[in-house]
This record gives C-alpha cells, structure tokens and sequence, in this order.
C-alpha cells in the first residue's frame, strides 16, 4: 500500500490487508472520510477521543468503541465492487484534538490578540484626543481547555480613553463555532459589538471582522476605518 | 432570506444587552452567570438559524422532485416518481442538493448534529457559537443549494 498526497486529502492504493502506518493515519484525524472514486456512495467515521485521548470510533450515528476500526473500514469496503477499490480518497478534515493541540491554541490567541492591539495602538496615535492602556485579565475557562486539562492564562485586554469615553476590547472566547476567536467590544455608551477573527490560525493575514447592528451587511471588515468610526460613535 | 437578517438583528439586540451586563459584574460567579446566558441564547437563535435553512432545503427539494415528476420518458421519471419528500430524512433532502461527502454536505451535516442536539433537549455545556459568522455561512448555502 502507498500513501501519498497532502495531510488534508491522501489517495491511497487500496490493499485488503491494511497494514500498520494505515491505521495510525486514520487514527490521528478526528473525521475520516473513504470515498471510492469510481462511486457516489460516501463513507464517513469520526474519530472520537476520550479525556484521555484514546480513540473510539462512530460509524454514522452508532458508536462502536468495542470494534477495532480498522477492521469496520475493511467491513465497509468490502461493500465496493473491485474495480472502485483501485483508488480509495481518505480524507481528514481536522486535525486530532489534544491537550498540546489546545494549549498551541491558547498559544497562539495571546500572539493574535497582541498583534491586534498593536494595529489598535498604531491606529489610535491618529487621534491625539485618545490614549491606549494594554490590560491583562483572566482567559476564560472554556470547556474543550477543562476537558484537556488546560489552565486558562492572562489575555491582553485593551481599553481606548478619551475623557470619560470609553472603548474596551475584551477577549470572550476562543473555541467558538463558525469564529477563530471572539472578543466583545464594549462603549462607555453601554453599547456591545461582536469582533471576530474569521481566519485560521495558520493563515499569513488576519480577517478581523464587526457586526454592526444597523449596518447592511452582517459583517464588516474590522479595519483603520471601522475603529474610528467606533471611536466617533462612543464620543 | 430575509428572516436570516431579521433573527441576526434579534439575536445582537439580546447580546449586546447581556454582553455589557457581563462588563459590569465584578463578581466571577456573576460573570460566569451572564457568560451562560450569551451561551444559550447563542443555541436557541442557532436552532432558530438551522430551521430557515432546513426549510430552504425542503423547498429546494420539492422544486427538484416535482421537476423530476413531470419528465415526459417514464423511464427517465420513473426513480422520482417514487420519492415522496415528507418521507425523506433531512441528510436523505441534504444528498439530492449537494454531494454526499462534499464540503458543502459535510459543513450542514455537522451543523445538523449540533442542532439535533440542542432541538432534542439538551443544552450543550459551554457551546459558543458565532451567530454572525453562522448567518454568513447559512446565507452562502442557501444560495449554492439549489435545485438546478
């Protein structure tokens, strides 16, 4: 058997005896999916790991931790005609979870959020009226960091003063569906946006975007012109 | 697709309230509170979001079985004449608008998951969802899964 390809989808040569580096591919994504290309039919494990990080596995809606998974992706592709297992597509869409995935996670929010403010604090030196103050405030304990027994650490808050306006960024959440991140923007006018990052840790530009509740598009970029208009609105 | 925007607007009229109600409390407890609120108010307007897009997908499907239904070859009708709509499970209508297995049907189906959780009953323990980044992605799929 040969494997080749990208971590996010691998074609491989199908042999009936799925040996060893097989398994310990499938067994280190959390979603596999085995597709026979000369076919529609379309099979999909997840992966599931325990606190502990061992694996049991769902065939659709059954779970099956008693099952040796290998054996359940032979079972299933014995259900294809031969000439479809000349090639098999398995494909990965997450990475595994685990306790140092989490902690890269964590990691790499507090770098996110500092780059964040600095664009913050560049931006503000445009208006003399305005100063910057950088805080540190407790992360959140979010339940997939309890889960992998990650403590929370220090995230940088930061709070724009001009008189008695008022404009704080604070970090709310990391592990957030449909978001790489969210912090709530609070206005000494008692008024809240949602700020989000929409991009994936890995990408080289950041998507920082707003929901402006009046605005006509859910969301908008978050950039030079969106923080002062924010800063404009709170005088 | 209207409705999407008019439950987006609901949606940060509550947490926007709540979100400066959490800025106040100096009290972790309280804090921690308000934080449970924003999390199921989030799962309720997600519930809310999911059912405007199960009902595009139902529609979408009624228009593409009808259209199938009224094939002049019966050979050619024949498969559909035997779907009734109302029989099929909601992955079975996501499969006739998007293939199985492709981006689009795997982002829905694990959408479908999370809210079959949550529309059956439970509450799902620290769950935070981004609910503009959900009518985003909802809104882009009701525009791609069409019943060409």
């Amino acid at each position: 058997m040969t494997v080749m390809g990208k971590v996010a989808s691998v074609r491989v040569e199908y042999d009936p005896s799925i040996d060893k580096p097989l398994r310990e591919f499938l067994e280190s994504r959390e979603d596999v999916f085995i597709r026979a290309t000369n076919t529609m039919d379309a099979l999909r494990w997840t992966v599931v790991r325990d606190a502990k990080g061992r694996p049991y596995y769902q065939l659709r809606k059954k779970s099956q931790p008693e099952q040796d998974f290998v054996q359940l992706v032979e079972d299933e592709l014995r259900r294809f005609d031969e000439d479809d297992l000349k090639a098999i597509i398995i494909q990965g869409e997450r990475r595994c979870v685990d306790a140092d995935h989490v902690s890269r996670r964590v990691e790499k929010w507090i770098e996110r959020l500092n780059s964040f403010i600095s664009d913050l604090q560049s931006w503000l030196t445009q208006r003399p009226a305005w100063t910057g103050d950088v805080r540190q405030m407790q992360q959140r304990d979010e339940e997939l960091m309890r889960l992998w027994g990650v403590t929370p650490r220090e995230v940088p808050e930061f709070l724009a003063t001009s008189g008695d306006s008022w404009v704080r960024f604070a970090p709310n959440a990391l592990f957030v569906a449909g978001a790489n991140g969210r912090l709530d923007v609070i206005t000494s006018r008692q008024r809240a946006y949602i700020l989000l990052d929409s991009a994936p840790d890995d990408s080289p530009e950041r998507c920082w975007q707003v929901a402006f509740p009046e605005a006509r598009s859910i969301l908008e970029r978050f950039d030079q012109n969106a923080f002062f208009r924010l800063l404009d609105e709170t005088l | 697709m209207k409705d999407f925007k008019a439950i987006h607007e609901a949606y940060l009229a509550i947490d926007n309230c709540l979100a400066v109600l959490e800025s106040r409390e100096s009290a972790a407890k309280g804090r921690r509170r308000l934080q449970r609120m924003r999390e199921i108010n989030d799962q309720a307007y997600f519930v809310m979001l999911f059912a405007q897009l199960e009902e595009r997908i139902k529609d979408q499907c009624e228009r593409l079985i009808a259209r199938k239904k009224g094939l002049a070859k019966w050979t050619s009708r024949r498969l559909w004449d035997a779907v009734d709509v109302d029989k099929l499970s909601f992955k079975q209508l996501l499969a006739l608008l998007a293939e199985k297995g492709g981006a689009d049907f795997n982002k829905v189906s694990n959408y479908y998951l999370d809210r079959c959780k949550i529309a059956h009953g439970e509450v799902l323990s620290s769950w935070s969802v981004s609910i503009p980044s959900v009518v985003v992605e909802f809104q882009a799929l009701a525009a791609r899964l069409k019943a060409k």
